[in-house]
């Protein structure tokens, strides 16, 4: 392994990030290479020196703030249906205004013109002449 | 999957239902690191409040959106580093944070750095970064992410993230030596 493609794997071994297949060979050729030896060791010192920079505390209003303006903004964080559920909801309200207006316009309609009365008025009803003729 | 994750997971759940109370929760709980991480990226202190409030009230407008194939720290990252480098690219005169003497109260030294001129040293470095890179970085040393992690963050691949680190790392370490 060339020092420069071991370089780059150096990084990744000094964040404790997986190397990959290659580790065997950089493990070789860290023991080979003292310069890249070196350079770990280095970048593992800039890693803890970069970890000992101290930690900003926010301040205490920060909070709050967020908090005022979430309630201002409060329904867009409701969870909206997804889109699929929303279709079906549509199309269901939908075929239940339909069987709305059906009931509806049976329930207002004279008896005479319902069609189903119609047919059960016939039934009933006396046999015309041509009928009794036919039978 | 870590316990604070499947945490954070189930208080998302609670908070897309509008319970303001779990989203309060998921503030307290990355405030802090969001906060810290702003502050090293704009290097001004108010700049860095503006843009985690933004943050933070993106997040709860945004959060119908979340899908939980990244964990929400992970998203809330993303978010406030497309803030943040939309503000940089803005070029918004800032102030250097070492130039300006931080009140005691707002740092909170996890040990005593080595010394003033260290920290300052190292601060500078950092400036020396570009945006992106100075994020990876950060992301990586001082949040723990992994490189898929960061990736997920600045929307680029891994082995990108991979190289943008390697040229951080070289930079950091030249600054350094100087």
């Amino acid at each position: 392994m060339k020092c420069e493609t071991a370089r780059i794997l150096l990084v990744s071994l000094a964040d404790h990030e997986p190397v990959g297949p290659r580790a065997g060979e950089l493990t070789r050729h860290l023991e080979q290479c003292a310069e890249c030896r070196t350079l770990l060791e280095a970048l593992k010192r800039d890693r803890e020196i970069l970890r000992e920079l101290p930690v900003m505390k926010p301040p205490d209003r920060l909070l709050g703030w967020v908090m005022t303006q979430v309630r201002q903004a409060e329904p867009a964080a409701r969870p909206a249906l997804p889109r699929l559920l929303r279709v079906a909801a549509i199309i269901l309200l939908f075929l239940a205004g339909i069987a709305l207006g059906v009931v509806i316009g049976y329930t207002i309609s004279p008896k005479e013109s319902r069609p189903i009365d119609r047919i059960a008025v016939l039934m009933m009803s006396e046999p015309t002449e041509n009928q009794s003729e036919v039978q | 999957m870590e316990a604070g994750v499947i945490d954070d997971i189930r208080l998302v759940e609670q908070a897309r239902q509008g319970e303001l109370p779990a989203f309060e929760e998921l503030v307290r709980r990355y405030q802090g690191p969001l906060y810290g991480y702003l502050c090293r990226m704009c290097r001004n202190p108010d700049t860095a409040e503006e843009l985690a409030q933004i943050a933070l009230t993106k997040a709860w407008t945004g959060l119908a959106g979340f899908r939980a194939e990244a964990s929400f720290k992970t998203w809330l990252f993303r978010i406030a580093t497309n803030c943040c480098l939309n503000e940089l690219t803005r070029n918004r005169p800032h102030e250097p944070l070492t130039d300006r003497e931080p009140s005691p109260e707002r740092w909170e030294p996890v040990q005593a750095f080595r010394n003033r001129d260290d920290f300052e040293r190292v601060n500078h470095a950092l400036a020396e970064l570009s945006a992106d890179q100075r994020s990876a970085l950060l992301l990586s040393v001082h949040e723990d992410m992994s490189y898929a992690e960061i990736a997920r963050v600045l929307g680029r691949s891994v082995n990108s993230v991979n190289a943008l680190l390697y040229r951080a790392r070289l930079t950091l370490r030249q600054a350094l030596n100087r």
